[in-house]
């Protein structure tokens, strides 16, 4: 049976000398290796506006109905407090490793709280450095956030070892495939999490999808399990989504 | 085995293959369990590197890496040298590189500070690896460690010299760097990234000096294999890349161990351990 595979993890955008968005480009990639959905964000909105990026992301997904937006949430500016997500947000992302700020930060508690008041959708969050997934429960904790915590780029001893410690932790934590590359890493966490805790990204174009998919392929899953982690997870996640109304 | 697209079987060389076990790898000290896993990986032959050796102690690591090498044919050995204990690496140097189960030295950097390796550092180790005339394997985790291979590239220039990791995210200028010398060459590990490997070849006018390399356990084979496929490589590029590069700057074109008609699984068991493995077509009549 073919694998409808759901990518949580893309990028649009970055700058090139041909112009354009490169949704394109994305969507031949995607094709080459037969992902049939993606969550996807602008670079613009990673690098340099969030707000601009954003209404980019939700303009390109508008026009390609394979495609959900996941908006990035940067807290570095006092805009940030007011909390503008554009309507129909799939998922948010915070991304401090990328952003150079630290995940105990106080404009991100201030933003928890905003969002925990209105919505409990699914939140990915860069937890690349040691550290950081440790300091991402005490933040949903301490805000009382609902919605299901995605940790998206552990990979290694160290912050695989610490993201699986917080998963056990809380149910609403999974973790997230971009990241991980070695030998036995994802047979690790599913073993430890279960396949329903583990959700297929890339991190495509940037990151390769063909070494992503290859790594799940290889990682002697059952056939229920990899179905689970390449695309039944996601869609679970993103289907059962509370609408994100702004604030009037 | 993977296969061309002509059907026949697709030879791959892995020429940087870590040896030791990692908490989500713990078989990777086994030989067989890593045989097994390679050959499912489609790769039949492995050059490893012991880490015990790179990061905390090399005698006891290059022991362990001679030992694995010496019962599997299909394995060869990265001798790991460190070059702030110029005595203890020429000993090991005589002791292991007169034979041929080792492919040549590999140098790291500094387990404990990350400082990369330099030429000044080198010079007294690079000395005596010369009459050896083996290639030189170095680690090259960024541009920074990328330049100072570059120079030693330009210093040793009748050493052939294997840059190991692309210069992890600094692949861009990793690559500008490496693309003069005419004896440094690029091994694929590194960053999990499909581009940098069409703008190695971009920069380097073609695929002759791109190398497969895995970085196991660290890194899945799989993974580095995975970057091939989101590429839409000539089958000649693939080959240089996979086997036939490698087959030529490491002189193995008439190793019957290692690869062409004599070509063995690597699952199939040493002589020495007394065990069948599993057959494939390409083994000679005479096994």
């Amino acid at each position: 049976m073919a694998e409808a595979i759901f990518d949580l993890c893309t990028f649009f955008g970055t700058p090139s000398a041909e112009g354009g968005t490169g949704i394109a480009s994305l969507i031949t990639l995607l094709d080459r290796h037969r992902v049939s959905n993606a969550a996807t964000l602008s670079t613009r909105a990673l690098h340099y506006a969030a707000g601009e990026g954003n209404r980019e992301t939700a303009t390109a997904c508008a026009a390609e109905p394979r495609l959900a937006p996941a908006f990035v949430l940067d807290p570095r500016t006092p805009a940030a407090a007011a909390l503008h997500v554009p309507e129909g947000a799939a998922l948010l992302g915070f991304f401090p490793a990328t952003q150079n700020w630290p995940t105990d930060y106080a404009p991100v508690r201030g933003m928890l709280r905003s969002l925990a008041a209105r919505a409990s959708i699914p939140l990915l969050w860069e937890a690349r450095r040691p550290g950081d997934a440790t300091a991402v429960l005490s933040l949903v904790q301490d805000t009382g956030y609902t919605g299901p915590i995605l940790l998206s780029g552990v990979s290694g001893e160290a912050t695989l070892t610490e993201a699986v410690a917080v998963a056990r932790e809380s149910d609403a934590v999974y973790i997230t495939t971009n990241g991980l590359r070695g030998i036995g890493e994802v047979a690790y966490v599913v073993g430890a999490l279960g396949a329903g805790r583990v959700v297929f990204g890339s991190g495509a174009p940037v990151c390769s999808l063909g070494a992503a998919l290859a790594l799940i392929r290889h990682a002697g899953l059952t056939e229920e399990d990899r179905r689970q982690v390449l695309g039944e997870n996601a869609r679970r996640l993103l289907k059962n989504q509370s609408a994100l109304g702004n604030p009037t | 085995m993977m296969a061309t697209s002509d059907g026949a079987a697709e030879e791959i060389i892995d020429v940087h293959c870590g040896w030791g076990e990692t908490p989500f790898a713990p078989g990777w000290s086994d030989a067989q369990q890593v045989q097994d896993l390679l050959l499912s990986r489609g790769i039949q032959s492995a050059f490893i590197a012991s880490d015990l050796a790179r990061r905390f102690d090399p005698g006891a690591g290059n022991t362990a890496v001679a030992e694995a090498v010496a019962q599997y044919p299909q394995m060869r050995g990265w001798l790991v040298v460190h070059p702030d204990h110029p005595a203890e690496a020429s000993a090991q140097m005589r002791r292991y590189l007169y034979g041929d189960r080792f492919v040549g030295v590999a140098l790291y950097p500094d387990p404990a500070t990350g400082r990369p390796i330099t030429l000044r550092a080198v010079q007294e180790v690079m000395v005596a690896y010369r009459r050896f005339a083996r290639p030189l394997l170095i680690a090259a985790p960024s541009g920074e460690a990328m330049l100072h291979i570059a120079e030693i590239a330009r210093e040793m220039n009748s050493t052939r010299i294997v840059a190991s990791g692309m210069g992890g995210d600094d692949w861009r200028d990793a690559v500008d760097i490496a693309a003069r010398p005419l004896n440094l060459h690029l091994d694929i590990s590194g960053a999990l990234c499909a581009d940098k490997i069409a703008y190695a070849m971009q920069i380097m006018h073609g695929s002759r000096k791109l190398l497969f390399a895995s970085g196991a356990p660290r890194t899945d084979p799989a993974a580095v294999l995975g970057l091939l496929d989101d590429l839409e490589l000539s089958p000649e590029d693939r080959a240089r890349i996979l086997s036939n590069n490698a087959q030529r700057l490491f002189n193995l074109e008439n190793d019957d161990a290692l690869h062409g008609s004599h070509l063995r699984p690597l699952s199939s068991a040493p002589e020495t351990a007394g065990e069948v493995g599993p057959t494939l077509d390409l083994l000679p009549p005479d096994e």
